[in-house]
């Protein structure tokens, strides 16, 4: 057990972060296990290397080079390798950005329509449909309904019209698919890492754009999928952390900007969902709110609500960066399966 | 000596001195960074040029009641991120491949004292190798946490994930990296009691 406490916090140890009584224990478990001990030791030593990495810099004239390319792009404000390296004439990017100018002019409604237009957003969503076909859907949302009735009701308990079918699924099978226009076919079935583990999620290709994403909370037998479809299209995901059991975050950017979205699954228990009224309250307490930032990141959104369904229920949340209006697009677009 | 805020706007009133400031004020963390993703020295200069190029650019877009800091360094991140992808060698699969030939040769076994390896400084080249296998996600954390020596704020706005996120992936590179460090120990044939409880 002391190997344990000793093996959760050996960086706060080594860093002196841990209390006094913490401290103590584990000060005392290290003169008797040689195996912790040594890996303390270890740890140590290993700090002492990180906090003394390698410096690194670039070449002398590097802030020269950087001053220069500036002062070159000054007015055209271009990349730097174009402008420098390639040097194409003006007279020749005239009918280049004009064919550019073209091609976005017949394609900017379309461009812009995506995750905007409902109608794409229930293309997607039969999509999902086909792309699960092991899984029984409970519910396809109207989309159009579903996200007008729930942005003012939000967390309170509308979505409770999601109500049970019979679970007839291989329980350890995740579908993935992908909402890329000419991809309706492509789908993977991801096995769930582990027998036991309370909760299975798709793992979407990363730096791929724009993917779905499911989930699933399967903590004793397969309960709820969740598929959320309207992921931002201009970022690429670049990072998946498992945070807890039950929780995932999936991280998108693009040069400047990250979006987290960070999506619990929590199941609530039974006598306490016994009360429809507490439920409620809890739904609404939890649903929308706006967290200030601690220094310069961006407001974190949180949306949270209560899905009932066979009886259990759940408290689903997405904390995110995302803006509201966007975070609301992607909960229309969420739709649970089983 | 003006704030890296302050000079932010002077340089976006186009005063370039106050930019070339800043350039000297961040081009060792920037290279770093990109150096450390990337690995290839003249490769890491012309990309780090870039950063600038694209802070310069963009600087209209930077808050200035915001840090200065963690705004290049997210755009550094996601530079040479984008450039990976772009570009990535597979040099991590060739390695992968010279692990999976070597697993079964272990020329000796015995446990290694990890004091005494400091005293010979081969930790420090081991854990200079092993973070260059690590995968990127780890990778930026290391760096931004030892390299850079960066708060677990600094490192959330730098990231866009809250600190209690930062502090679980720094755990987790941590982990990875000791993983890492345990493997190539048992490939060279050192066997650490270490390996056996982690």
């Amino acid at each position: 057990m002391k190997c344990q406490l000793v093996d959760k916090f050996i960086l706060d140890y080594c860093d002196n972060t841990l209390s006094p009584d913490l401290t103590r224990e584990i000060d005392e478990h290290l003169k008797e296990c040689t195996m912790c001990s040594h890996a303390v030791s270890l740890l140590k030593a290993e700090n002492l290397v990180l906090y003394n990495l390698e410096k690194f810099e670039p070449s002398a004239d590097f802030t020269d080079k950087v001053m220069q390319s500036i002062r070159s792009d000054m007015t055209a404000h271009q990349p730097h390798r174009l402008s420098k390296k390639s040097r194409i004439p003006y007279y020749l990017l005239i009918p280049a950005a004009a064919a550019v100018l073209l091609i976005l002019t017949v394609n900017l409604p379309a461009i812009f329509n995506m995750g905007t237009n409902n109608e794409v957003i229930v293309e997607n969503q039969k999509m999902t449909k086909e792309a699960v076909p092991l899984n029984q859907e409970i519910h396809i949302a109207d989309n159009t309904t579903i996200f007008m009735d729930r942005e003012p009701a939000l967390g309170t308990g509308e979505v409770s019209a999601y109500s049970g079918n019979q679970d007839t699924s291989d329980s350890n099978q995740i579908m993935r698919s992908s909402n890329k226009e000419d991809t309706s076919s492509e789908e993977e079935i991801i096995r769930a890492p582990e027998d036991d583990a309370v909760l299975y999620y798709s793992m979407p290709e990363l730096s791929s754009r724009a993917e779905s994403i499911s989930m699933a909370s399967l903590a004793k037998e397969k309960q709820i999928e969740l598929n959320i479809q309207n992921m931002p299209e201009e970022y690429i995901l670049f990072e998946i952390i498992e945070d807890q059991e039950n929780s995932i975050t999936y991280c998108y950017a693009d040069e400047t900007n990250t979006t987290t979205l960070d999506i619990t699954i929590t199941e609530i228990a039974n006598e306490e969902t016994s009360n429809d009224e507490e439920n409620l309250e809890k739904a609404r307490v939890l649903s929308e709110q706006s967290q200030e930032p601690e220094a310069s990141s961006s407001p974190l959104n949180i949306l949270s609500w209560v899905l009932e369904k066979d009886n259990k229920s759940y408290i689903i949340s997405i904390h995110s960066n995302m803006s509201k209006e966007n975070l609301y697009k992607l909960y229309s677009s969420i739709t649970f399966t089983k | 000596m003006f704030s890296d805020e302050v000079l932010a706007t002077q340089a976006l009133k186009g005063e370039l001195s106050a930019f070339e400031e800043l350039v000297n004020r961040y081009k060792s963390s920037v290279f770093s960074i990109i150096y450390r993703m990337l690995g290839q020295y003249q490769e890491a200069e012309d990309v780090s040029q870039e950063v600038f190029i694209t802070v310069y650019q963009k600087l209209y877009q930077f808050d200035t009641s915001k840090k200065f800091g963690p705004w290049i360094h997210k755009i550094a991140v996601n530079t040479a991120i984008s450039y990976l992808r772009k570009n990535r060698k597979v040099v991590n699969l060739n390695f992968d491949e010279t692990y999976m030939h070597n697993e079964h040769n272990y020329p000796s076994l015995h446990i290694i004292d990890p004091e005494l390896t400091i005293e010979r400084n081969e930790l420090r080249e081991d854990i200079e190798n092993a973070i260059q296998q690590l995968s990127d996600n780890y990778k930026i954390i290391i760096i931004l946490r030892y390299q850079l020596e960066l708060s677990n704020q600094e490192i959330a706005d730098t990231l866009g994930i809250s600190k209690e996120n930062v502090e679980v992936r720094v755990h987790r590179a941590r982990k990875a990296l000791r993983d890492i460090l345990i493997k190539n120990w048992k490939k060279r044939g050192i066997k650490n009691e270490m390996s056996v409880s982690r």
